[in-house]
């Protein structure tokens, strides 16, 4: 048994590497020639973990993934605990059907981050790519639980079909943020693109920055909602994530939406007066 | 008998006996501390005793804002009830009656660690008559209540706590004033003690009583006759000679080592020029589990 597992990429990679079984809880059952013998896909053809990565350590449910990782795929997929830290960028679906633990990204992801997550923590402190939190292809629901905090941009549809949980964005967020969301809560601090909290039945934007409300939201008033100051205070806790006190103290207009919908949602957008 | 006294008070060799109760701690917040303590002070109104009001409840301390979960001033109650399901219920009341009502408030469970919870705000979310809506922030749940003031937030469960009531001591003296002088010192130097609550008005009984009545047999509770010092020639007294009034300070806690701490404040500061004895109120060991010895608690010792 060691206090970490360390997976190191042996060479830059030419091909997408697909490392669903790469995820902290698994490795933390598992000896190094076990955990070496895990199976991984280089394109159609599988191949044991120990050829792609340096195995160092065992039995441990905090796992270091070290290298380039910008063509490794699914990594922590389904893990339900230990902590998962990626030392860089990673590909696709990372998180992918979340239930427990943490996943640490220290660099950028790419598309289908944290789809389908449960429960756990997702912290990524680069940017993510498009369907961030969002449902698996024709799913009727998007993440049921958990928390996913990204410190830069995000593509589209991040939180699409939400049915629980908190999506975190500190940078921009592209089109269609929180749009067909069920439930669940969407906090934008840069600029959110078209199209946000669209056809959100029961949802909450949160928008610090810029953004076009759809013309299917009715303004209800402006207050100062104490569960604003709850949640960006406990962002700040957790995950050492700035947020200036004019947010957590400011006036927020509340636009209810979507009315074409069951216009149970919310848009909360903070005044800068 | 062991003899001890401070500032020529003796401190009798005696016990407080306590009772098991359940306990649950809720955090007021509002936009300044006037408001937050105002819903306190309503929220602990009428809650001096189980025997009459069904819950015993008090201030506990204020909490800055920095301390607190949505970052405003805010204030910690202590509620006592004999059982669980009272416990779920009096919160209920109060919180919907008291605090609900209050301008921006807010309120949080103040016993996040215990496993036992009491979903009294989930209670609470049908006043929002299917327009509430509930929020998991790091894995709580609160409730977002409309009201016409703009929102209340109430967090879903409070953690209940295998409690103690009636911890208590007593200040005999040789005149009101004294008795008085000395109780209020001692309440002074408990305020704040955490995981306390002095339930009674300013935290002093005057009226402490007993369990039953000799002539009325269908009271649960009567005049402490044996410390009531006009009562002495045609009763069976415990008051020595010189006792010309007697006050009591009656203690709740989350657990007994908070009321020993509280305790071991509050007697030292009760012997104030005028007060003879410090004595407490039992039952001679047999009715509550829980005793507090007057003399071990001053040197330090927990009961």
């Amino acid at each position: 048994m060691s206090e970490t597992v360390t997976l190191t990429l042996r060479a830059p990679l030419a091909e997408v590497v697909g490392a669903e079984s790469i995820a902290a809880d698994r490795l933390a059952m598992l000896g190094n020639r076990e955990i070496a013998a895990l199976p991984v896909w280089v394109g159609t053809r599988r191949v044991p973990l120990g050829e792609i990565f340096k195995v160092d350590g065992e039995k441990a449910d905090r796992v270091r993934v070290a290298g380039d990782l910008a063509r490794v795929d699914g990594l922590g997929a389904g893990m339900g605990g230990g902590t998962l830290v990626i030392d860089g960028s990673a590909g696709r679906d990372i998180g992918v059907g979340l239930r427990g633990g943490t996943i640490d990204v220290r660099g950028d992801v790419g598309d289908g981050a944290g789809v389908a997550m449960a429960g756990g923590q997702l912290r990524i402190a680069g940017r993510a790519g498009d369907r961030l939190g969002a449902a698996l292809p024709g799913a009727s629901r998007g993440m049921v639980g958990g928390e996913i905090v990204v410190r830069g941009d995000v593509g589209r549809d991040a939180g699409h079909r939400a049915r629980r949980g908190l999506i975190v964005i500190g940078g921009n967020a592209g089109p269609g943020a929180a749009r067909d969301m069920i439930a669940g809560t969407v906090l934008v601090q840069g600029n959110a693109g078209p199209g946000a909290g669209a056809w959100s039945k029961r949802g909450s934007v949160i928008a610090l920055g810029a953004i076009t409300v759809p013309v299917t939201y009715s303004h209800a008033c402006t207050y100062r909602p104490t569960v604003v100051r709850v949640l960006l205070r406990y962002i700040r806790r957790q995950y050492a994530f700035p947020v200036d006190d004019r947010f957590v103290s400011g006036l927020y207009s509340r636009y209810v939406g979507d009315l074409a919908d069951v216009g149970r949602g919310e848009i909360l957008q903070w005044q800068t007066q | 008998m062991t003899t001890m006294q401070i500032n020529g008070v003796e401190i009798e060799d005696t016990f407080a006996e306590a009772f098991t109760m359940r306990g649950a701690r809720v955090v007021i917040t509002a936009a300044n501390a006037k408001w937050a303590r105002q819903a306190a002070v309503t929220m602990t109104g009428f809650a001096t005793s189980v025997i009459g009001c069904k819950v015993e409840a008090g201030i506990e301390r204020e909490i800055a804002a920095e301390d607190t979960p949505d970052g405003r001033p805010g204030i910690s109650v202590l509620m006592f009830t004999m059982d669980s399901a009272g416990l779920q219920q009096r919160l209920i009341e109060r919180i919907g009656q008291c605090v609900l009502t209050c301008p921006t408030t807010a309120i949080y469970d103040g016993l996040p660690q215990l496993p036992d919870r009491l979903p009294a705000g989930k209670a609470l979310r049908v006043f929002g008559d299917g327009f509430q809506a509930s929020k998991m922030i790091g894995g709580i749940r609160y409730w977002r209540l409309p009201v016409m003031e703009g929102e209340c937030l109430v967090e879903e469960t409070f953690g209940r706590a295998s409690a103690v009531g009636g911890g208590n001591f007593l200040i005999l003296a040789d005149n009101a004033a004294a008795a008085l002088a000395g109780a209020e010192a001692a309440v002074d130097a408990m305020a704040g003690a955490p995981g306390v609550a002095l339930p009674f008005p300013g935290g002093i009984v005057r009226s402490g009583s007993k369990v039953g009545a000799k002539r009325y047999k269908s009271l649960v509770a009567s005049t402490n006759d044996a410390f009531d010092p006009t009562l002495r020639p045609i009763t069976t007294t415990d008051l020595p000679d010189g006792i010309n009034s007697t006050m009591e300070i009656v203690l709740d806690g989350l657990d007994a080592d908070s009321i020993s701490a509280a305790m071991a404040k509050g007697i030292p500061a009760a012997c104030v020029k005028g007060v003879i004895r410090i004595s407490a109120g039992n039952y001679g060991g047999k009715l509550g589990p829980h005793h507090f010895y007057l003399q071990k608690i001053v040197r330090g010792k927990t009961a």
